[in-house]
């Protein structure tokens, strides 16, 4: 049984279709990458899967294990274990990033049934978790997303990955807004997070983050619905082609 | 209330001119109407139907121990009203340290200063005691002087004037905590007047929390005079009263004077909570900030208005206004009402105002980290509150105001 099932997903924004008939199904402690020109759905599909209910479901389905996913609340979503690195991660003035690691981990935790962190427990977790995804633990002090750089988010969302030690984590746009170097240290952090009982979904418009995280399976997702499956040969193609390749035209999209 | 006709500026306010009647004052039972601009948005026509009694008449306080800890919340430095009347404190609390002086005034019977005012001329007419605190030059005190107005109501509704002033001289330093307190069976209207007058380099910094019961009213009114490079913080907490105004007008007479106001609403239900200032820049390089935050919950209303006076005189005024409020409820409200009005022309003002709902993006974010919507909501009102809850030096009178803080969180918790 795959972890990640998806089924005829359709999906509208104020009557606009988005997603239309969507497939795709992920198995466990596989890595997926779903890539696409803007417009795509491809951030539609990240959202939705994180519960954002901002979407409109239309048709289809969401099985995640033996849950349906549409029966689950976002937070209830995290406890089962649907972590999504967001491509804007939001900021949130007055909460201290430490904080709020310590609420969700234990929220998280909760719903898991196990014991909630004490709070030099959660300490001493944080400053490894920190040292790992490369974060001056210093920083946990600062409020959330605050003045953070472009890489210090994303940064900071993968160390959120690590804590929350999800099943299946969603990376959408983990990459953009990134500098080479800065790229390298999130792609290594993922890495390290990578694990037979973990399954990644990438998001991504370039293949540069493919680089450094090498998918099992490729996936261009276009008007709606995956268009082409396969291995790094899409990739390749996309490298040297773009879009136009693949037989995609990226001006109607959306 | 509309009639079609022009509204009239005064209501008729039976209670207090039969009251100021029997002192042979035959003028002054009013109350304003929504027809002056500074209180088109609290109205205070239920005054007007209640029976009041005059609280300086009830004896209530005989079986009483102000020096109580768990009611009190005791400061080591405290004074205590009992329905606007001073307890002589030598009775309960230890004496006050030296630099400190404390005296019983003459009443100001029928006095004109304060003709235009009606709240103000009510409270110096019908007020038990005027009590002036005297700090001492070059006096200064870590330790919070804790002002406790305890209201204290059986079968009958009261109304109750505190009268305080409140005189720091030269290069004296001091924290006063004022808190406003009851227990109550009736309602009461409590209508105080706190005169500050601020000497060369004196600092006031000066807490107030309303924590009134349900159903009880309140105006109070504060005057500040501020000296030669004097220093006037305020931060003041609306929690309990089911209506409460509070007015501060601060005169900065002195260069290089500052005054910062902090006010802070959290308010449920019917609850209507005011705060109105009016800051005066007489003088050349003055310093003023006014910031605002508020949290609303179900039918609560809110008034947050400021004016700033910049006169001719005071160039190089800094200014500032902010006000910012959360509505937790489609039936909440806040009106704001930012003012300036300047005269001088190299001055830096702001004003700004933000009112809104919680982000529903950042909801999101927090529940897609395991926090449920209620959790996430509280950790939003919480952030929102604690940056301004920050600006409380004093760590005991910070977890006195965040304790209150928590009561409101649990009570928004539990019927959410």
């Amino acid at each position: 049984m795959p972890l990640l099932n998806i089924k005829d997903l359709s999906v509208t924004i104020d009557s606009k279709p988005i997603l239309d008939r969507l497939n795709l199904s992920v198995g466990e402690g596989e890595v997926h990458a779903v890539m696409g020109p803007n417009g795509c759905g491809k951030s539609t599909l990240s959202q939705v899967l994180a519960g954002r209910d901002y979407y409109n479901v239309t048709n289809g389905k969401i099985e995640f294990y033996d849950k349906n996913l549409f029966d689950l609340s976002p937070e209830e979503r995290a406890g089962e274990g649907i972590f999504l690195a967001f491509q804007y991660p939001i900021e949130i003035p007055g909460v201290p990033c430490g904080t709020f690691l310590k609420e969700s981990v234990n929220a998280v935790r909760k719903y898991r049934n196990e014991q909630p962190y004490d709070a030099i427990e959660f300490l001493s977790l944080m400053k490894d978790a920190c040292s790992k995804v490369g974060i001056n633990s210093e920083m946990m002090k600062r409020a959330l997303n605050v003045g953070f750089s472009g890489g210090e988010k994303k940064r900071n969302e993968v160390l959120q990955m690590a804590l929350l030690n999800p099943r299946l984590a969603i990376l959408d746009e983990t990459d953009s807004g990134l500098d080479v170097d800065a790229l390298k240290i999130v792609a290594d952090g993922v890495n390290s997070l990578r694990s037979p009982d973990r399954s990644i979904i990438i998001i991504t418009h370039y293949q540069r983050m493919l680089e450094y995280i090498v998918p099992d399976h490729v996936h261009v997702l276009s008007k709606g619905k995956i268009s082409h499956s396969g291995g790094m040969e899409l990739v390749e193609i996309l490298e040297r082609d773009g879009y136009s390749g693949l037989g995609i035209d990226t001006k109607s999209q959306g | 209330m509309s009639t079609g006709v022009t509204k009239s500026k005064k209501i008729e306010f039976p209670y207090a001119n039969a009251a100021l009647l029997k002192l042979g004052v035959t003028e002054g039972g009013f109350l304003p109407s929504t027809a002056e601009e500074s209180w088109k948005y609290t109205n205070l026509a239920r005054l007007a139907k209640i029976p009041f009694e005059n609280g300086n008449t009830t004896n209530y306080h005989s079986n009483l121990d102000p020096s109580s800890s768990d009611k009190f919340n005791n400061f080591s430095h405290q004074l205590f009203f009992i329905n606007g009347k001073f307890i002589s404190h030598d009775n309960f609390f230890p004496p006050l340290p030296m630099g400190i002086k404390v005296d019983l005034l003459d009443k100001k019977s029928n006095n004109n200063e304060y003709k235009n005012n009606s709240l103000l001329f009510m409270n110096q007419n019908l007020c038990s005691d005027r009590v002036k605190i005297t700090i001492g030059a070059k006096i200064k005190f870590n330790e919070p002087i804790s002002l406790i107005f305890y209201n204290y109501t059986k079968d009958k509704p009261l109304a109750i004037y505190p009268n305080v002033e409140i005189v720091l001289e030269e290069d004296s330093n001091i924290t006063i905590i004022e808190q406003h307190l009851s227990e109550t069976v009736s309602t009461y209207w409590e209508n105080s007047f706190i005169d500050i007058d601020l000497h060369k380099n004196a600092e006031l910094k000066h807490y107030k929390l309303n924590n009134g019961c349900p159903d009880t009213l309140s105006t109070s009114y504060s005057n500040v005079l501020q000296d030669l490079n004097s220093k006037y913080l305020c931060f003041n907490l609306a929690y309990g009263s089911t209506l409460y105004r509070n007015e501060t007008h601060v005169s900065l007479n002195g260069e290089n004077s500052e005054c910062n106001l902090y006010e802070a609403h959290l308010l449920n239900h019917k609850q209507h909570a005011d705060t109105t200032s009016i800051i005066s820049h007489n003088v050349p390089n003055c310093i003023s900030k006014k910031l605002y935050r508020g949290v609303l919950n179900d039918n609560s209303r809110a008034v947050a208005q400021a004016k700033v006076k910049v006169s001719k005189l005071a160039q190089l005024t800094d200014a500032q206004q902010l006000f910012r409020g959360i509505l937790l409820s489609p039936n909440a409200e806040i009106n704001t009402k930012p003012e300036l009005e300047i005269f001088a022309d190299d001055v830096k003002c702001s004003h700004g105002a933000a009112v809104g709902s919680l982000d529903e993006e950042q909801i999101f974010y927090l529940r897609s980290r395991g926090l449920n919507e209620s959790a996430s909501k509280i950790l939003l009102i919480e952030a929102f509150m604690n940056e301004h809850f920050a600006m409380i030096e004093n760590p005991r009178i910070r977890e006195l105001m965040l304790g209150v803080f928590d009561n409101w969180i649990t009570i928004h918790r539990k019927h959410n």
